[in-house]
């Protein structure tokens, strides 16, 4: 079972990455369109759940080379990572029950690298 | 500069006008109440102008024997509909129960009203009783006016507690100059307004916001989001051009924008017509705070135990059996238990993905109910 990991800010739940290869999510946005292609990134799957938090979060993976590596750019980011416990076992008490409600543009691209 | 188009009576009747689509029944039920009590109204008082009316009906304004005129007929009437509303706030059912508690409508009785009937169908069969008593030669027309409101009786609570519900629900579209506005209510009322009640009332005090993004026109030209402009989405796509997205705005608002092209008019879309707001929408109603937990906890489950045993990735052949397991695209839908929802609500309501005969035979309520019951089981409760 591959690691899991939540990625919070400010405590709001941003993103969720599974460390195994797989597609990278934006909930906010709409699937791909058909016959559109969309490959697997080489080291990690994700889904980003806040707007205002994917465009920066997309360039710290950019700069990464690996899922510790990602992990460890984020948290010098000032985001908080949180290994998950997997499906179906008991909820570590860090890690909450579910992602807290989204907030909306007020605080857009406050960390956003660029 | 676009319209925006608040919640109206008006707008709240409209009905859903695709074809075989389902009526928006969140609303239809407290417009046909409203219909019924008024021709009711209306007959009863025609009724008590042109004829001395006997009091069958205990009540504590008129002595037996006396006419009761127009005032008492109303009052009767009244009365039935309050004892009508008592008793389904008696009955309410477990799923009623389960929502967030709503103020209770109880119409003012007088001081005295007699004691409830054993069931709404009675009180309101009393009443055309009444009346039918009151002479022969109108005896046809009390018959329609009781058996009206027998119809009517049966649906009064759940119609009212419905209305409430909604009530507290704002609307709004910003069309900003795009045609489709009307399409855009359809999507609210069967995404939104047409589920239970506790769903309506988890809903209680939100704004949907639907802003249409016209042809030309870049998502991030819309006041809303031109924040967004030039950056990219988790997956590398620019938000200027991407056609549909769904946020929280603040504590208390759910805002989506469409591109006017995937509202299910035109052919410009390479998705079904309708795909890109339904599944919006199936988002909004579960991050947006319109499911229960009980829900929330069950679409968890329901996906995990699919995701174990029929796993699809974007390198999963096309012809490995797990693809039969999940909506297209495939690898999408059993990415994570949001897109897994949002896109079971819209194959519940018939808007399949692409255009292709595949999509539009698996993006159906029945293929649901054969292929992922457990998902059926989620939505049968919240859409009926």
């Amino acid at each position: 079972m591959p690691d899991r990991y939540t990625v919070r800010c400010d405590g709001e739940v941003v993103l969720e990455i599974v460390d195994e290869p797989g597609a990278l999510v934006s909930l906010s946005a709409g699937p791909p369109p058909p016959g559109s292609t969309s490959p697997p990134h080489a080291f990690l799957s994700g889904t980003a759940y806040v707007v205002t938090e994917e465009h920066s979060l997309r360039q710290i993976l950019l700069a990464s080379s690996s899922t510790a590596d990602y992990i460890e750019r984020l948290r010098a980011k000032g985001y908080e990572v949180v290994e998950k416990p997997p499906p179906g076992a008991a909820p570590a008490p860090s890690s909450g029950p579910e992602p807290a409600p989204r907030r909306g543009l007020g605080r857009l691209f406050g960390r956003h690298s660029g | 500069m676009g319209t925006s188009h608040s919640q109206t009576e008006a707008d709240k009747a409209e009905v859903a006008g695709r074809p075989n689509a389902a009526p928006a029944v969140a609303t239809l039920p407290a417009m046909v109440l409203r219909t019924q009590a008024t021709a009711g109204n209306k007959a009863a008082t025609a009724l008590a102008r042109t004829l001395p009316v006997q009091r069958h009906a205990p009540g504590p304004t008129t002595a037996p024997g006396q006419p009761i005129g127009e005032a008492g007929v109303t009052q009767i009437i009244g009365q039935g509909v309050a004892a009508a509303v008592s008793l389904g706030e008696g009955h309410a059912s477990a799923e009623e129960q389960h929502g967030a508690a709503s103020p209770k409508i109880r119409p003012d009785a007088p001081s005295g009203a007699p004691p409830p009937p054993s069931s709404t169908g009675g009180v309101l069969s009393r009443i055309g009783g009444a009346l039918r008593r009151s002479g022969s030669a109108i005896a046809s027309g009390a018959r329609a006016v009781g058996g009206g409101l027998v119809r009517a009786g049966r649906n009064v609570p759940g119609a009212i507690a419905r209305a409430q519900a909604i009530a507290l629900i704002k609307i709004d579209i910003v069309d900003n100059g795009a045609p489709g506005a009307a399409r855009a209510r359809t999507y609210i009322n069967e995404i939104f307004l047409s589920s239970s009640l506790a769903n309506l009332q988890a809903m209680r005090g939100k704004t949907i916001e639907f802003n249409i993004i016209p042809l030309g026109t870049k998502l991030t030209e819309l006041a809303p989001f031109t924040s967004l402009a030039g950056t990219k989405t988790f997956d590398g796509r620019l938000w200027d051009d991407v056609r549909g997205i769904w946020m929280s705005a603040g504590a208390k608002t759910v805002r989506f924008a469409v591109g006017v092209e995937d509202l299910g008019t035109g052919s410009l879309s390479d998705y079904g017509p309708g795909f890109v707001a339904a599944h919006e929408g199936g988002h909004g109603l579960h991050l947006g705070h319109g499911l229960t937990k009980a829900q929330k906890t069950a679409i968890t489950t329901a996906y995990t135990a699919r995701k174990a045993a029929h796993d699809v990735t974007q390198t999963t052949p096309a012809t490995d059996a797990a693809q039969a397991f999940w909506l297209q695209p495939q690898w999408y839908s059993a990415a994570n238990e949001n897109e897994y929802f949002a896109s079971s609500v819209a194959a519940w309501f018939g808007y399949s993905y692409g255009k292709d005969e595949e999509s539009r035979l698996r993006y159906t309520k029945s293929w649901l109910k054969d292929n992922d019951r457990p998902m059926y089981k989620i939505l049968k409760p919240i859409y009926g």
